[in-house]
């Protein structure tokens, strides 16, 4: 599904050139629930944002879905984005001024998707992670695990191939983070390809595949027992 | 997909409520007195227009050119009309129009009614201006001397269950007129609004000579219909042939000129231009502040928009995560705009509606610019929405729809960065636009002020001026006078004009240096011998009548000192001028005086011996008991004259109604001067809230080490100020540029000083740092943990 060839980031201000992803070179099957770890500013965000298409790398090959995409103009760009990828982010980035169940159609309405089949999608994607009772709240109004499963319920909405989450879990509680992770297995249960980035060694091992960075560069690969 | 636009824009607007406010306000005012300010034009450009035959109808010009002078008459004499009619067989009809001021009409007993403009018409004026009679007869209501048309609320109001036709009215005292029909009320804006049509020829029985090529050509305001494809030009060509048979070898110095009916009402350049009248200048200088102010409003706007855009980015990079191309936030944002724009046209509208009745008053007259009269209101108002909105809200598209969504997420407040933004110049623009503003307010106010305290060579402090009845006889006026005397005024003279009233006397005479059928044009004044006393008409040489030689003397003229040096005489006393019947001796020279207000040139003038005779009565009261003497003076005058004395006019105020269009235009001024401030001071109070806002954790940083409050409200104030100081430098030259344009108008005119310049950017400065100050006060007092703690 995934493959980088010498994936290259380097970030240009006045005078100083910075190194962000040092040749990386991955592989992610179909169907694989792949954690990405490492300390901080080892680049780990970057690499998900060239993944997740939000940005363009400076050097190598991403090859998505069979196409390699790392020339590809922001129009193409968005149009396989919005067909393929659903986004998790640690400070869940609902919409505010939006409801939840708004925030949850957001996707479907940039598909061009029906008015009648948004709905019945969006509380299938609401009563999945039992969310359904708050549809008509404000992400405000909602404690910071129920907003993350509302930002679950928009990623997936779409049915989205592949599923990247940036530190899902970094905002919660203990309990609120085992809650938000059950959620991601059990979509990757059902066929999903999940990336994910986390600080947390409890949370990765939720991943059968584990890929540390440090400093842009893949130092080691870990491969959970059972999963090879 | 738009409802969703819709209900993000609403929610937003309204979780920031002051930011709503200020937007929505500034762009209501801007888009309201923008729509009144383009109804009001329109109304002015309708003048006319209501015509079916409008844009055949032409008048008829006069230009009378001597020597060196030269007159401009808006009508011409009686015969000229008909004769042109006749010669001309491509014009297709004519109708003469003669203006009667201020007629009384009585309906019998107790009953009348003093109308402005009572105009009496060819029968042919009902055919050229389509005006259909509602009862009488259409072909023959105006044939027959003293026949009348009246208006239908003439007719409600006077005749209400009666028919009016056959019945008669009385004008002037004991003309009587006979109602031949009634037509419609006539719509406000045409100049020839009136609610009496006369017949003309009702002027022979009044003693006018309708047939007389001689004399004062201001008689007859003559409109030609002409065909659609007229050839102007050919007509005019054929005119003086014409007047070369009727005037003989005078015919050189007349020239007639066709006029398109509908220019003349925005055009009154001519003497003897019918009321009202509308002008040019008030329409472009209307312009001009409609879109200065629309563009403060708009720039607030964009302005605060884009402050706000931190607020926004964060909804933007979610909506590009989650499949939004830039195409489809742009529209979002425009849609947005649009939204914005819309709600502030319909408060721009009650705004509109507010401020109706103000213009009225401003332009002294009812305007029929209500919404629902003013067609251009609900076409310019969504051409406007659409316009302002997708203007105004372009920026913010393109800027925000450009965001990458990694960047927003990373560091979550929207920063533009440079010396030279978009936001400082904007500022900095309105600030601009509301300087000039001011400086053009003052500026006028100092003109005004100038010319109220001016000296202008005459005395007119305490001078009351009594108009004497038409038909009293010199006896009578003398015995008026007299009669005065003996009440204990000293200070008094009988006069046919006093300098300070609005009439200008015209009379061509030939110095006698010059050689024949050279003229030169006086403006003239006649008095009785205690005109120079009364009026302390300060005498340069010579003298006055005052002496017993000339006591009766009618030949014994003064002159002024203009007229002097026009004439480029040495020696006045005793020099001749002539006219065509009359030769008159120069005895004195007066200093000259302000006949008329500092916007005209002091003309030459001579000022003619007319003992015992004159229109009106000016005299000196004393400083005490000026309501008990004027008692007197009325109770003299109806023992004298049998008749009720009319209201006695101060010289003062005549004098001051004349700068009433520069009060006006002051008045105009200072309004939108003020708006303009108001309306910028808004954006500012926007833009430094959000800057206070943007600028807490600094705000928090800079207080943990250790900063005063005063030292950070002038941090924040500081970069306002700056600006507001550097508009100045910009807005200085333009308004000194449009301002000596301005003043140039007035060859008596104050000098510009620095103070008109710099008491403006005092006050902006001033205003700006309160509302800057204000904003940073509030932040700068703020707990420094909070704000640490909120990032």
């Amino acid at each position: 599904m995934i493959r980088t060839v010498n994936l290259q980031k380097t970030y240009r201000t006045e005078d100083i050139e910075t190194t962000a992803l040092n040749n990386i070179g991955i592989h992610i099957a179909e169907g694989e629930f792949v954690g990405i770890m490492g300390p901080s500013g080892c680049g780990k965000s970057t690499l998900l944002n060239v993944l997740g298409l939000l940005d363009n790398p400076t050097g190598g090959e991403y090859h998505l879905l069979g196409t390699e995409v790392s020339q590809h103009t922001e129009r193409q760009r968005a149009s396989l984005r919005k067909n393929n990828i659903g986004f998790v982010f640690q400070n869940f980035n609902l919409i505010d001024e939006l409801t939840i169940f708004e925030n949850v159609e957001l996707p479907l309405l940039y598909l061009g998707i029906a008015a009648s089949e948004r709905k019945s999608r969006v509380n299938k994607a609401l009563e999945q992670f039992a969310i359904i009772a708050r549809a008509k709240h404000f992400p405000q109004q909602l404690s910071g695990g129920q907003q993350q499963r509302v930002a679950v319920a928009r990623a997936v909405v779409a049915n989205p191939k592949l599923i990247l989450a940036d530190e899902p879990t970094g905002n919660l509680d203990s309990a609120h983070g085992q809650d938000v992770m059950t959620c991601l297995t059990q979509l990757n249960e059902a066929g999903t390809t999940i990336v994910m980035v986390t600080h947390s060694q409890a949370f990765a091992d939720y991943c059968r595949r584990t890929i540390n960075l440090f400093d842009g560069a893949v130092v080691t690969e870990d491969i959970k027992a059972g999963h090879a | 997909m738009i409802r969703n636009y819709l209900i993000t824009a609403l929610r937003s607007l309204r979780e920031q409520k002051l930011y709503t406010c200020i937007n929505i306000l500034g762009l209501a005012l801007g888009l309201g007195s923008c729509l009144l300010i383009l109804a009001y034009v329109s109304y002015e450009y309708s003048f006319e227009s209501h015509y079916p035959n409008a844009d055949n109808i032409y008048r008829v010009v006069c230009f009378w050119e001597g020597d060196d002078d030269m007159v401009s008459t808006a009508n011409i004499m009686h015969p000229a009309g008909p004769a042109l009619k006749e010669t001309m067989p491509e014009i297709e009809q004519q109708a003469r129009i003669y203006q009667d001021r201020d007629v009384q009409i009585e309906f019998g007993h107790d009953q009348f009614i003093v109308e402005t403009q009572f105009l009496m018409v060819d029968p042919e004026m009902l055919e050229v201006f389509s005006i259909p009679l509602i009862n009488g007869n259409q072909a023959t209501a105006l044939l027959r001397p003293n026949s009348l048309i009246i208006s239908q609320s003439i007719r409600e109001s006077f005749f209400p269950n009666t028919d009016p036709i056959g019945q008669t009215v009385r004008i002037h005292d004991d003309i009587e007129m006979m109602i031949t029909g009634v037509m419609s009320d006539m719509p406000d804006n045409t100049q020839l609004k009136t609610n009496f049509l006369a017949s003309y020829a009702t002027l022979e029985t009044m003693g006018e000579d309708l047939t007389t090529w001689e004399g004062w050509w201001g008689k007859a305001y003559t409109y030609l219909l002409l065909p659609e494809d007229v050839d102007l030009a050919s007509i005019e060509a054929k005119i003086p042939d014409l007047l070369t048979v009727h005037l003989g070898d005078k015919a050189e110095e007349y020239r007639l000129e066709l006029q398109p009916l509908q220019s003349i009402y925005l055009n009154p350049d001519l003497s003897n231009e019918l009321d009202p009248r509308g002008s040019m200048q008030t329409i472009y200088i209307f312009l001009g502040i409609a879109m200065l102010l629309l563009a403060i409003a708009c720039m607030n706007y964009i302005n605060l928009t884009t402050a706000r855009m931190a607020h926004r980015t964060k909804e933007v990079g979610i909506r590009k995560v989650f499949g939004a191309g830039r195409w489809q936030l742009a529209h979002q944002f425009l849609a947005e705009s649009v939204i914005m724009v819309t709600i502030a046209m319909a408060a721009g509208l009650v705004v509109f509606e507010l401020t109706v009745p103000a213009l009225e008053q401003y332009a002294g007259r009812s305007l029929s610019i209500g919404l629902m009269e003013s067609p251009i209101v609900w076409l310019a108002g969504p051409s406007l929405i659409l316009l302002v909105g997708l203007i105004a809200g372009s920026y913010p598209a393109v800027i925000l729809s450009r965001l990458r969504p990694q960047e927003v997420f990373k560091n979550s407040s929207f920063q533009s960065t440079g010396r030279f933004n978009l936001r400082r110049v904007l500022v900095a623009f309105q600030a601009t636009c509301a300087i000039i503003l001011m400086c053009l307010t003052f500026g006028i106010n100092e003109q005004i002020e100038f010319a109220g305290a001016a000296d202008l060579g005459f005395s007119h402090e305490n001078i009351l001026l009594y108009e004497l009845p038409d038909k009293a006889s010199n006896e009578k006026k003398v015995l008026f006078k007299n009669e005065l005397s003996r009440h204990g005024l000293s200070n008094l003279t009988l006069a046919s004009a006093v300098p300070g009233e609005n009439r200008t006397n015209l009379r061509s005479l030939h110095p006698e240096s010059y050689d024949e059928g050279k003229k030169v044009m006086f403006n003239y004044f006649g008095g009785d011998n205690d005109y120079v006393k009364t009026l302390k008409l300060e005498l340069v040489t010579g003298e006055s009548w005052d002496s017993e030689v000339y006591s009766d003397d009618a030949r014994m003229v003064l002159i002024n000192e203009t007229a002097v040096k026009r004439m480029g005489i040495k020696e006045p006393i005793g020099f001749q001028l002539m006219s065509s019947d009359n030769s008159y001796t120069v005895i004195g020279v007066v200093k000259d005086f302000h006949a008329h207000p500092l916007n005209y040139e002091i003309q030459p003038t001579v000022i003619l011996h007319r003992n015992g005779k004159g229109r009106v009565l000016a005299l000196e009261l004393p400083d005490e008991n000026q309501a008990q003497m004027k008692t007197q003076v009325a109770s003299v005058y109806e023992e004298v004259f049998s008749e009720k004395a009319p209201d006695a006019k101060y010289l003062d105020n005549l004098i001051a109604e004349r700068y009433d269009e520069f009060r006006k235009l002051m008045y105009l001024f200072s309004v939108f001067s003020a708006l303009g401030v108001f309306i910028a001071c808004l954006g500012l109070l926007g833009l430094s809230a959000f800057a206070a806002e943007r600028r807490t954790k600094e705000i928090g940083i800079r207080k943990v080490i250790g900063a005063s409050i005063q030292q950070l409200v002038m941090v924040m104030t500081r970069e306002f100020i700056i600006l507001v100081a550097l508009s100045s430098l910009v807005a200085w030259p333009i308004s000194w540029y449009l301002l000596s344009g301005w003043l140039e108008d007035f060859p008596y005119h104050v000098e510009m000083n620095g103070w008109l310049f710099l008491v403006p950017t005092m006050i902006a400065l001033a205003v700006a740092s309160v509302t800057v100050g204000s904003q940073a006060l509030r932040a700068a007092r703020s707990n420094p943990v909070d704000a640490l703690r909120s990032e």
